[in-house]
């Protein structure tokens, strides 16, 4: 990819919902027809040095498709991602009546397999064997220099490293 | 064509009768069904809380906000009381029991708090983490989970004991007592392929006196089947009623919901629900649902009656979790806006810091987005689809072929897809819903993409 450049504008960094309420407003129902509009093609996705594609909501197709996916594949970084790596998925959070971010299309989880719930700290070995350390999580979270996503390994009393969503309070 | 949207999500059946009212206390029809309206929830003054206030079986607690609400659902009266805790977080998930007491969780940023309050004490006992569905045992017991264990409170010597979850299972979750020396709980099984959400749960039942777990379902999941058990409880006559969901992870529909039984011997589906519901009790006068009140997230309590009459006792949690209220462990990090306006650069010395590579210049709306539609196994089928597109939409939208030489993260390899670039001062969802009223037949194959 050539003359690639991030689009830190209003339209490649949406406003981040914060709550249930905010959550549905931006994102609509769970498991709706639009939460899976967008995609992208990871390398490492279902299994390590297996590609695939991920779905998500076009809300923050912009900002996955281009700003996140975009910037590692043009600095030749698609070594850092470690399978697996999900989107939308019409699931339950575990244990609870709570639809999960993933549900409304507006989370991403990745280098999972690394990075299981649960674990207190960021495994940055990419799939090729090399130690990224947090260059992937710095692309994804906080606003600048990542791209506005909220970091489960922040969840204060279940940590979840591998998992990114644009919402919080939820 | 690789159509990777799914359209075999099951489709529930329509409620067998429309709530006709809301009004509480009213008895609204025979047949649950999603309640048609919301009311809202009004505020009830609460009364300060008052020891042995559970004097019946009927008798079921309910959290709404920081009140405790006692219902008798057959009638559809209610009593709001101060929790007993005191002010506390996010009250969740309550249990009571006639004769020993009332016993919640009080959910708060870091570790949870189990509030136990029986007729002569309340108990505060601090957890590590997270805790959730605490609920009683005939013999003055509580029991809750912390995800990885169970654990146990004695009223005699107010110890707390643990279970370890199922060796090789994920997590434990929604305890019950179905014998004084026997618990019966949901567990999470690992699933190779998902993700950390739920994807299989079966029931386990733990034996107190051989410490000791064995599993009495057998339901299966794989990466796309997903097949879950909520909010199990206590039937009075002494079997566990208990939510089963099940569905596909790429489905865009609503989940089966399906009553089960089990008692002695193999579980049983007792029927289908019409929508989204999750047990709070089992009563000798029926059952008490919480049901999605409306898109506001708000928590209904519905009684069914065992001739099947409908009654709708307000507002109010059970075993269910808030969803409107903001989860005090999930809160935005400090130092960074919710809300980015992207409107100024940002540091890139910051950038170079945080990211240890050479920094591509900022730009302001330098993303190129698109309507793909695809894929396909040769490049001669995008093209007729392009051109299709390009004859409907008009002169002034560029419509091409790619592949994934030239767009890797839009398509894979082998694959070709048609695009159409989406200007970029308008909405991409927007741009999406027009595209597919004009071209219904891509409307399972187009997405937007990044090019």
């Amino acid at each position: 990819m050539t003359g690639w450049v991030h689009d830190h504008s209003s339209a490649g960094i949406r406003p981040r919902p914060n709550g249930y309420t905010q959550l549905v407003a931006t994102f609509g129902q769970r498991c709706s027809d639009r939460a899976n509009d967008a995609r992208s093609y990871w390398p490492s996705q279902s299994a390590r040095n297996v590609p695939g594609y991920i779905y998500y909501h076009p809300y923050i197709g912009r900002n996955v498709g281009y700003n996140i996916r975009s910037h590692i594949e043009a600095i030749h970084k698609n070594g850092a991602v470690d399978y697996g790596v999900y989107g939308y998925n019409c699931r339950y959070i575990s244990g609870t009546t709570k639809w999960s971010t993933h549900a409304f299309g507006a989370a991403i989880d990745t280098n999972s397999y690394r990075n299981p719930v649960g674990q207190t700290y960021w495994n940055g070995i990419g799939a090729n064997g090399i130690n990224y350390h947090r260059y992937i999580p710095n692309v994804w979270r906080g606003a600048y220099p990542g791209h506005n996503f909220y970091w489960g390994l922040n969840f204060s009393t279940n940590p979840d490293p591998m998992h990114f969503q644009y919402v919080t309070g939820y | 064509m690789n159509r990777n949207r799914s359209t075999r999500g099951r489709k529930m059946l329509a409620g067998l009768v429309c709530m006709t009212s809301s009004l509480l206390g009213v008895t609204i029809a025979v047949g649950l069904a999603r309640p048609a309206t919301d009311p809202g929830c009004p505020s009830e003054s609460p009364s300060m809380w008052a020891a042995g206030s559970v004097s019946s079986r009927e008798i079921v607690a309910a959290l709404d906000g920081d009140r405790v609400v006692m219902v008798d659902p057959g009638v559809g009266r209610r009593k709001a009381f101060t929790a007993p805790g005191g002010p506390g977080g996010l009250l969740r998930h309550i249990s009571t029991a006639a004769g020993f007491g009332t016993v919640y969780v009080d959910d708060r940023r870091g570790p949870d708090t189990v509030v136990i309050a029986t007729s002569d004490h309340v108990f505060k006992i601090r957890e590590k983490g997270e805790a959730t569905h605490p609920s009683w045992s005939p013999s003055g017991q509580v029991a809750w989970s912390v995800g990885t264990s169970l654990r146990v409170w004695s009223p005699a010597d107010r110890s707390v004991g643990t279970i370890p979850v199922p060796e090789a299972a994920s997590s434990v979750f929604s305890p019950v007592f179905t014998a004084t020396d026997e618990i019966t709980a949901v567990v999470q099984e690992p699933v190779p392929g998902t993700n950390e959400d739920d994807s299989l749960d079966n029931l386990w039942r733990y034996d107190v006196g051989a410490r000791a777990w064995t599993r009495v379902t057998s339901f299966e999941a794989d990466a796309e089947h997903w097949s879950v058990i909520r909010t199990p409880v206590l039937a009075p006559d002494g079997t566990l009623r208990f939510v089963l969901i099940q569905g596909l992870s790429s489905m865009t529909d609503s989940p089966s919901y399906e009553l089960w039984s089990y008692g002695e011997g193999a579980p049983l589906k007792i029927r289908d629900l019409p929508s989204e519901m999750y047990l709070a009790a089992a009563t000798d006068g029926g059952l008490t649902w919480n049901m999605p009140g409306g898109s506001a997230g708000e928590w209904r309590l519905v009684f069914e009656a065992a001739d099947g009459t409908v009654l709708d006792v307000g507002c109010g949690t059970v075993a269910v979790d808030p969803v409107v209220e903001p989860d005090p462990d999930i809160t935005a990090e400090q130092g960074h806006p919710d809300v980015v306006t992207g409107q100024g650069l940002p540091d890139v010395s910051m950038i170079r810091r945080g990211l240890q590579e050479p920094v591509p210049q900022v730009s302001s709306a330098a993303a190129s987005l698109a309507i793909l539609v695809g894929d396909f196994d040769s490049s001669e089928g995008a093209l007729a689809v392009a051109q299709a597109m390009s004859e409907r939409l008009g002169v002034g939208v560029p419509v091409s072929v790619i592949d994934h030489s030239g767009h890797p993260i839009a398509v894979r390899p082998g694959a070709w897809a048609a695009v159409a670039l989406i200007p970029t001062e308008t909405d991409p969802e927007a741009e999406l819903a027009r595209f597919r009223t004009l071209f219904p037949e891509y409307a399972g194959s187009s997405w937007i993409v990044a090019l």
